[in-house]
């Protein structure tokens, strides 16, 4: 072999390499309507004026479908960035905010507690993809995969993690190239288009609305060994970041069950002396001002109406016990101020559209 | 460890960095140790057998080779002084040990082969005759030997090269390690081809050269191998399984594209791997022989078997059919059979009956069940009639004025001759020979060509779109059929392009197949239908 | 012998020049159905037996190298 050849062999298996990375880039979880909002939200965190951020709300779908960031940007001038997906697994929140603290120096994480519910205990390569698939590639995503099938083979040994499932977590290509034949093609796998409100979910289910027999619930559960390992891990790295955490638990009609275990949750973080905001109690619920019969549309997803209620109510008792400075008319911060004005006008419209779907309904 | 896995691909990397670090003249030591761990990596209890075929057929053709030298050097010496009749009766003698060397060979491998694949099977068949016949309980145990890999391969190799000797093509091996690998290489272990010692051996033992283009070469071959494998045959396998399996829920054509198409699967993951192991071979610097010609452009049924799994139809002509055809009890029967039947029917009737015996036998091969027997009978029966029918044929063709060589008849050939094959595999597909019955009635008596637009064939595990891409490497697959049948080397075409133009072929290949591939999580690549053989 | 042989060749496959043709096995102009028939009327008509072994191509490429075949196998009796 002549050097000449050897160049050009290790030439063409970077070009290779190169190529398939690219592909593999393009060829994550399917992004229908739904899935492309998380797209966005971590585009948005790549992307967004590094530093800026006060804090960020971590946890599943609940997190974000309540969280109208511009809603408390109006109010208080916090920028708080929702940073949860669907069924997000809870032991990688502590991933999410190790990616976060790269761009933005957070001083605080707000820890939505349905994430660590029972329901949402177990996990599959789905639930990591719809994380991992997000992050760029660097130590703290192959320590994201690895902490996530870690978790699921600990704590559920009998489901079957195969080796090929772990290698399509690190190139999701392995499982989602079928896509191309036997599965669908979305839009918003083309194109994943931009956050425009600071992550505020803005999709179909958004103008829905249900009666919710919302109330307050006092029993407590015991608290599982998991929960309490998920706490620990996340109380960890807060610390570690020196990053002050409040728990939330949101309102939500989810089983008996589910909402004693949750308040267990927050017994357990109470006593390590962390604030909390437990929506099942009847004094903040009642002074939050969410009202069940209007601002959800399910069981535990607020709409929009609900979600602006909620947010401003979370931001004034976070503006309460933390620090917070007021970044309003700070030149950095033009795109909250722009995301603000979206925001607005998509609220106003949201608000009529509830009405007609009430209307059509006849809710 | 499969072609297909990721420790192969490592394995095959070390072997590669280990044999061109080595100097050049203990190159076959590495390729010799490969081979072992990779047949270690199977099983090492199946080993054993490996080893004891490696033996018996060495030291055999040892001691045949050594009668031969005797046999030439005592003739030459005492050339003078012996008359015709003495001459004579000295080498029946020899011969007739020299066979006994060969009868163990041949039947201690053979015989190993025959228990570890029959014995199940006879077992079963003699239990169910007994309930059958006299009503009693299985006498017999049911077993089931595991099969030690390549079993049949390297038995079928090595048999062969003791007959050559026997037969003095050439001498036999002197160096038991160089022949070690001669029987275990460990690419063609796996699904053959069949190779011959006289064409591969000297090949394996000497060191050759890191010689750039020929690795890229080697490299293309496994590319498109696993392009045939991934893209096509673990595609098609899926439908061929939904209406072999399920055969009583259709009907009519769609058990005729099912015979198809599972035809055109097996050509493509057994061409696939036979292209897979050459190219690895290739790299190496061992060009192995070809094992498919594509089949499906023959223009007969016996064309078709000359196209196909080359190497063992070679090796079943060399060491089965002539034999059988030319042996004495043949010969009296053509004897028999011209006064019978006349001189013109009679003579070529042991032809048919040796045609017969060596289709039935391929067709056993590959698998005890009757539906096997079954298979062996369509070939040898399409096969033989169309001998004897031939002259029939001939004065048609000259009545009609067609000439047999022009194009249409050619195209008429080819189509014939792919009906046939896929009817046939009714058969070797089939779930047993009562299913291949009951598909081949269908197809003959149901006329649904309704089941083409209907949606049936979007009901087996297929979308449309993977459809499109069958219909795509079928597309790319006979154009790389023509060009070759034209005599262009494709590859060379390709390596010699300018290379913006080159990288693009390479690496849109393997964008092909890392996209269209069947692999990942969710689909389990089914094992290359000829391992375990 | 060699008309007689020629007759033989003419007479399984009139199709093939046998005068020309040097490489009747290796380039598959003979199939094995071929040199099952012929080596049984060479056999018959030359009284020889030609054996398994000695279906070498080399012996069955061309006319002439059938014929040394014949006549070696004729003076081995």
């Amino acid at each position: 072999m002549t050097k000449k050849q050897g160049i050009r062999a290790v030439l063409f298996v970077f070009v290779t390499l190169a190529v398939l990375l690219g592909i593999n880039s393009r060829m994550g979880f399917p992004k229908d309507g739904q899935a492309v909002r998380i797209t966005r939200r971590f585009e948005e965190m790549y992307r967004d004026e590094k530093n800026t951020w006060d804090g960020i709300i971590v946890g599943t779908s609940e997190a974000d479908r309540a969280w109208s960031a511009p809603a408390a940007w109006e109010e208080y001038g916090m920028a708080v960035y929702p940073m949860s997906s669907d069924g997000n697994p809870f032991i990688l929140n502590s991933n999410i905010i190790e990616e976060v603290l790269k761009y933005q120096d957070l001083s605080f994480v707000v820890v939505e507690l349905h994430g660590a519910r029972l329901e949402s205990l177990s996990t599959n390569d789905i639930k990591i993809h719809r994380v991992t698939d997000h992050l760029k590639w660097s130590a703290n995503r192959s320590d994201a995969i690895e902490r996530a099938v870690g978790y699921v083979e600990e704590w559920y040994p009998e489901q079957d993690f195969p080796f090929v499932l772990k290698a399509g977590l690190y190139f999701p290509i392995i499982k989602y190239h079928s896509r191309l034949t036997q599965g669908e093609i979305y839009e918003g796998d083309l194109n994943h288009g931009k956050t425009t409100m600071k992550g505020v979910y803005d999709a179909r289910q958004y103008y829905m609305t249900r009666k919710l027999p919302l109330k307050p619930y006092e029993e407590t559960a015991e608290l599982l060994d998991q929960q309490k390992a998920l706490l620990d891990d996340l109380i960890f790295c807060a610390e570690k970041n020196g990053l002050k955490l409040v728990f939330v638990k949101n309102p939500s009609d989810v089983p008996e069950a589910e909402q004693a275990s949750m308040n267990a949750m927050v017994k357990y973080v109470e006593e390590k002396g962390y604030p909390t905001l437990n929506f099942n109690d009847a004094d903040i619920l009642k002074a939050s001002g969410v009202d069940g019969s209007t601002d959800f549309y399910d069981d535990e997803h607020m709409n929009a109406k609900g979600s602006r209620v909620y947010t401003q109510y979370l931001a004034g008792y976070l503006k309460e016990i933390l620090d917070i400075e007021d970044h309003r008319g700070d030149e950095r911060y033009q795109s909250w101020d722009d995301a603000a004005e979206t925001y607005d006008a998509f609220y106003e419209g949201a608000l009529v559209k509830i009405e007609k779907w009430k209307k059509k309904h006849g809710v | 460890m499969s072609l297909l896995s990721g420790k192969f691909v490592l394995f095959f990397l070390c072997v590669f960095a280990a044999y061109f670090l080595m100097p050049r003249k203990s190159r076959w030591v590495v390729l010799l140790i490969g081979s072992y761990v990779f047949y270690l990596f199977s099983s090492v209890r199946m080993t054993a057998y490996l080893l004891l075929t490696t033996f018996t057929t060495f030291f055999s053709a040892k001691r045949i080779g050594a009668l031969n030298k005797e046999t030439s050097e005592y003739l030459t010496v005492h050339k003078a002084e012996l008359d015709r009749e003495t001459k004579k009766q000295y080498k029946a003698g020899q011969m007739k040990r020299k066979r006994r060397y060969l009868l163990f060979a041949v039947l201690w491998n053979i015989g190993t082969l025959c228990v570890l694949k029959y014995t199940g099977f006879v077992f079963d068949t003699i239990n169910r005759t007994l309930h059958f016949v006299a009503d009693m309980e299985a006498v017999l145990p049911s077993v089931r030997f595991m099969l030690p890999l390549g079993i049949s391969f390297y038995t079928f190799q090595t048999v062969g090269y003791v007959i050559d000797v026997y037969r003095g093509k050439y001498e036999p091996d002197t160096s038991l390690p160089k022949y070690m690998l001669f029987v275990s290489f460990f690419p063609q272990i796996i699904q053959g081809p069949i190779s011959r010692y006289n064409q591969l051996a000297h090949q394996l033992y000497e060191g050759h050269e890191f010689d750039y283009t020929r690795i890229t070469m080697g490299l293309q071959l496994v590319l498109w191998g696993l392009i045939k494998k991934l893209v096509l045959a673990d595609r098609l396998i899926k439908v061929s399984n939904m209406i072999f399996q399920n055969y009583t829920d259709y009907a009519g054509l769609t058990m005729f594209i099912g015979g198809t198409v599972y035809g055109v699967y097996m050509y493509a993951d057994f061409s696939g791997g036979i292209d897979m192991i050459r190219g690895i071979a290739q790299v190496f610097g061992i060009e192995m022989m070809q094992n498919f010609e594509r089949p499906y452009f023959a223009t007969s049924l016996s064309e078709f078997w000359r196209r196909w799994h080359i190497s063992l139809g070679e090796w079943m002509r060399d060491y089965v059919f002539y034999p059988v055809s030319l042996s004495k009890a043949f010969g009296r029967l053509g004897k028999k059979t011209k006064k019978w039947f006349g001189t013109k029917t009679g003579k070529v009737i042991p032809t048919y009956l040796a045609t017969f015996i060596t289709f039935m036998l391929v067709g056993i091969w590959q698998g005890t069940e009757l539906k096997y027997v079954g298979y062996g009978f369509w070939n040898a029966s399409i096969i033989a009639g169309s001998l004897l029918l031939k002259p029939v044929f001939t004065k048609t063709l000259d009545f009609l004025h067609i000439k047999a060589d022009s194009f249409y008849w050619k195209a008429f050939g080819m189509l014939r001759t792919f009906f046939l094959c896929s009817l046939g595999r009714f058969f070797s597909g089939g779930l047993s020979l009562k299913s291949a019955l009951v598909m081949m009635k269908s197809f003959f008596t149901v006329w649904n060509p309704q089941v083409l637009t209907d949606g049936t064939f979007l009901n087996m595990g297929l979308t449309r779109r993977d459809w499109l891409v069958v219909l795509i490497m079928l597309i790319i697959m006979l154009i790389v059929g023509i060009l070759q049948e034209r005599g262009i080397r494709i590859r060379s075409s390709i390596a010699g392009m300018p290379l913006p133009m080159r990288w693009f072929i390479y690496i849109g290949a393997i964008v092909f197949v890392v996209l269209l591939g069947q692999y990942g999580p969710g689909f389990v690549s089914a094992d290359f239908v000829y391992q375990q053989f | 012998m060699r008309e007689e042989l020629m007759e033989i060749l003419r007479e399984q496959r009139p199709d093939v020049d046998f005068e020309v043709e040097q490489a009747l096995i290796d380039d598959e102009i003979l199939d094995s159905f071929d040199i099952v028939s012929l080596v049984s009327e060479l056999n018959d008509n030359f009284d020889i037996a030609i054996n398994v072994d000695d279906l070498l191509p080399e012996n069955f490429n061309s006319a002439d190298a059938m014929l040394e075949l014949i006549q070696k196998l004729q003076e081995e009796g």
